[in-house]
């Protein structure tokens, strides 16, 4: 018996719903259909009238559980893909971010993201916008990594009284398994994790890239080359804490994200080592993205345009080698 | 500007008979003008008001030329519209009410390189087939260029004739690139989207927002940070772990360095220090730091040593006519500051441009002490007389012993003695303080035989080593020979002291 990232995020759903009349889910072919990735599959029978059908608006859809969550319920919306939240920016960064802070009223809503790229998926069923929406104040971001995070941060999103963007990866959806679902949910958003200790250098990587990283962390291995991999799990708020302490240990960072180059999670993660933690760093603190291209449609080009355990294997060596 | 007789091809500007703003009536003449042939007046073309003058007085206008408005009514503009479109070199005021511009009465259009193929994005300029000056047609084909998969040519937009070529034979450019112009009814232009603004200025917009750009800075060449090479970089991390180590850059440069091009990486610290922790080591007392600090600071400059040797008979002699005789160490302390005091730039320090001159001739003679040296001073010693100098260096001696020195002996010598002689040294090359440009060293006196003329035998003499020790940024060589020769000069003779 063993359950996937992807089937925990249906649990953590269902749960809420059980456990929360307030708790409904607005999305494209969520309802009947299941949802595009079956994120929501068998949900509309179980809960009937609370898994609901939109229309193919992102932006009418998360005004609409804007208006909904100031009426008291906690809603849940699903983007078939995160690069289709684009359409729904303004409700999300202008409407939804800024909301308490104008108003003092809380906007507890859950938006969902199928976040990164599958092979074959082409430049717009592919990207990684979880930069982009930790760049506006009042949003919460999520990226989990594992079934447990998936799960938990899944809950907590919804219990939280502030809008969170949910990104969870697409690549992981099947190919992330666990035994069992946690026997008790537990709520550490904000919080970082070392996945992997070691002394020669800190890794920094989230969502898919964590998997990534522990693999090049293996290779390297083999080398006598020891490096720490933090998984940060919530990008906003940024664990900066837990990332000094690996730094403090390992006097070497590189930042790992799939997403692209120009700003972001990475160049976040280094500005803030390079400012507090100067004194720290025995080499130039570095960052490994994607390409600064749109995503290639080809597998093979997909693979060689983000983050590989092959590349990051690379620049630690490049990086040790200082 | 009229037409103003046969072969009269253009009229200069004499006078203006009406202001801008006054309301004239048909055919009333408002400029006075003169050909080649007669003073002649230009009229207007129908009742209105002067709305601008365009023309300035003692300037010659070709006919045809605009020189001013009139602000007319809309029935007079579209009848003179009417018999404009038959002669419509007549009337070129009404081009106003058209918002063309006035000085252009044809538009220059550009010959723009075409897209020649798909995913053809540039072409090869081979031959000019049109020559500038030459009358064409629309598309008719004017210049032979080359792409990477064809010979095509690129045909006029319009008709017209061709004014300029700004293209090369041989040179490639890309789609859209303009190539040259042709000079093209008004109609044409605004067809083809090129308006009279835009030609104004001769080039097309998209060209003028080029020059627009303000010119590239000169490149400067920026000393990088040794990013492929560490070399003697010290990391950020390297340098706190040695500040909290309360290292110096002398202490980093002793730890072998793995990083590239030998830098010293934070893992070669953590090393070097694993290994110092498997020897005995003990805290440094303060009179040590102190001696350490001043000797790294002292050793940062280029110091160059000189040696002679002197007789120390003539000192011998002359100190026992006093209570307290002054030991040999004080005879060269005064020599020194006697010479010094002839010539204080020996004794400056040399700071960034400035040559900084003793403020007093402030001398030092070193002292042992438990488990170190202290440099007593002996302010002002050129004005001292040297019968006092024994007891007071004796005082100096057992308060330094103490380290209970006066505060104006503790610091600030310009030079110091050092005498090594009891400790059965002879020679020496001492380390002058950072204050100090020079220290003077006293060997052990000895008997020598030296070499007698007079009897042509050696004779035994009581002899001593002196040896100057100096920043040679300050001193020369000569400069040093000379102070060193003095120096002996004064011991050999001390009835001069």
């Amino acid at each position: 018996m063993s359950i996937t990232y992807l089937e925990a995020i249906r649990e953590a759903q269902a749960k809420a719903l059980r456990e929360n009349p307030n708790v409904y889910i607005y999305g494209q072919d969520v309802g009947m259909y299941g949802g595009a990735f079956k994120a929501t599959k068998n949900l509309a029978k179980e809960f009937p009238g609370r898994v609901l059908d939109s229309p193919i608006s992102e932006d009418a859809m998360v005004g609409s559980v804007i208006g909904a969550s100031l009426e008291g319920m906690r809603p849940i919306v699903e983007m078939q893909f995160a690069d289709f939240s684009a359409n729904a920016f303004n409700q999300i960064v202008n409407q939804a971010g800024a909301y308490f802070y104008r108003s003092g009223v809380p906007l507890p809503i859950t938006i969902r993201l199928p976040n990164g790229g599958n092979p074959g998926a082409g430049p717009f069923h592919s990207q990684s916008l979880e930069s982009l929406y930790a760049h506006f104040p009042g949003l919460i971001i999520m990226t989990p990594a594992t079934v447990e995070d998936a799960y938990n941060f899944l809950l907590e999103a919804i219990a939280l009284d502030d809008p969170v963007v949910f990104c969870e990866h697409k690549f992981l959806y099947n190919r992330v398994k666990a035994e069992r679902l946690p026997e008790e949910v537990s709520f550490s958003a904000g919080k970082a994790l070392c996945r992997r200790a070691g002394k020669d250098l800190t890794v920094v990587s989230y969502s898919a890239t964590l998997y990534d990283s522990l693999a090049a962390a293996s290779e390297l291995e083999k080398e006598g080359i020891d490096i720490e991999v933090i998984d940060l799990r919530t990008v906003k708020p940024l664990d900066t804490e837990t990332i000094l302490q690996s730094v403090a240990r390992t006097g070497h960072l590189l930042s790992v994200s799939e997403g692209w180059p120009w700003g972001g999670v990475n160049a976040e993660v280094v500005a803030r080592v390079a400012s507090k933690g100067f004194h720290l760093l025995d080499s130039p603190p570095e960052r490994l993205n994607c390409r600064d291209t749109p995503i290639p449609f080809h597998p093979d080009l997909w693979l060689a345009h983000r983050p590989s355990t092959a590349s990051i294997v690379k620049k630690v060596r490049q990086m040790l080698e200082w | 500007m009229p037409q103003l007789g046969e072969s009269v091809a253009e009229a200069t500007i004499i006078r203006l008979k009406a202001q801008v703003g006054e309301a004239v009536t048909g055919d009333q003449e408002i400029i006075e003008v003169e050909t080649n042939k007669a003073v002649t007046g230009i009229t207007t073309p129908c009742d209105g008001v002067i709305a601008e003058f365009t023309a300035e007085v003692r300037e010659t206008y070709e006919n045809g030329t605009i020189l001013g408005y009139l602000e007319v009514s809309a029935e007079d503009a579209e009848r003179l519209a009417e018999s404009a479109s038959q002669a419509p070199a007549e009337v070129p005021a009404l081009q106003a009410h058209k918002n063309v511009s006035p000085a252009i009465s044809t538009i220059k259009v550009p010959i723009i390189m075409p897209q020649l193929g798909e995913s053809v994005a540039e072409a090869t300029i081979i031959r000019l087939v049109a020559q500038v000056g030459e009358t064409v047609t629309s598309d008719q084909e004017i210049i032979e260029v080359e792409t990477n998969k064809a010979v095509m040519g690129v045909t006029t937009p319009c008709d017209g004739v061709i004014a300029e070529f700004t293209a090369e034979v041989n040179q490639t450019y890309p789609n859209g690139a303009i190539l040259g112009y042709i000079t093209a009814s008004a109609e044409d232009a605004e067809r083809l989207g090129v308006s009279a603004s835009q030609v104004r200025a001769k080039v097309p917009a998209t060209l003028e927002t080029h020059k627009n750009v303000p010119p590239a800075m000169p490149t400067i060449t920026i000393p990088m940070m040794p990013a492929k090479s560490g070399g003697p970089f010290v990391s950020p991390r390297v340098r706190s772990k040695a500040d909290q180590l309360g290292w110096q850059q002398q202490d980093l440069s002793l730890v072998p360095g793995t990083g590239k091009n030998g830098r010293v990486t934070a893992n070669d610290v953590e090393r070097y220090l694993a290994d110092l922790e498997q020897h005995p080591s003990q805290k440094a007392t303060g009179l040590r730091l102190a001696i350490s600090d001043a000797m790294r600071r002292s050793w940062s400059r280029p110091l160059c040593t000189i040696g002679v040797a002197f007789s120390l008979e003539p000192i011998l002699t002359h100190r026992k006519q006093f209570t307290v005789p002054p030991g040999p160490a004080l005879y060269v302390a005064k020599a020194i500051a006697v010479a010094l005091a002839e010539n204080p730039k020996l004794a400056a320090r040399i700071v960034g441009d400035q040559l900084v001159l003793p403020k007093s001739i402030d001398i030092g003679v070193a002292v042992e002490v438990d488990e170190g040296v202290v440099v007593p001073v002996l302010k002002s010693l050129d004005k001292q007389p040297l019968s006092e100098l024994g007891e007071k260096y004796q005082q100096l001696v057992t308060a330094a012993r103490a380290r209970r020195l006066p505060e104006d002996a503790k610091e600030g010598a310009i030079a110091s003695v050092t005498n090594y002689g009891p400790l059965g040294i002879t020679w020496g090359t001492p380390i002058p303080q950072p204050t100090e440009t020079l220290i003077v060293g006293l060997g052990r006196g000895e008997k020598r035989p030296i070499w007698d003329d007079a009897t042509s035998q050696f004779k035994p003499k009581q002899m001593a080593d002196l040896t100057v020790t100096f920043d040679h940024r300050v001193i020369d060589g000569g400069a040093s020979g000379k102070l060193i020769s003095r120096l002996v000069a004064i011991l050999e003779n001390p009835e001069s002291l």
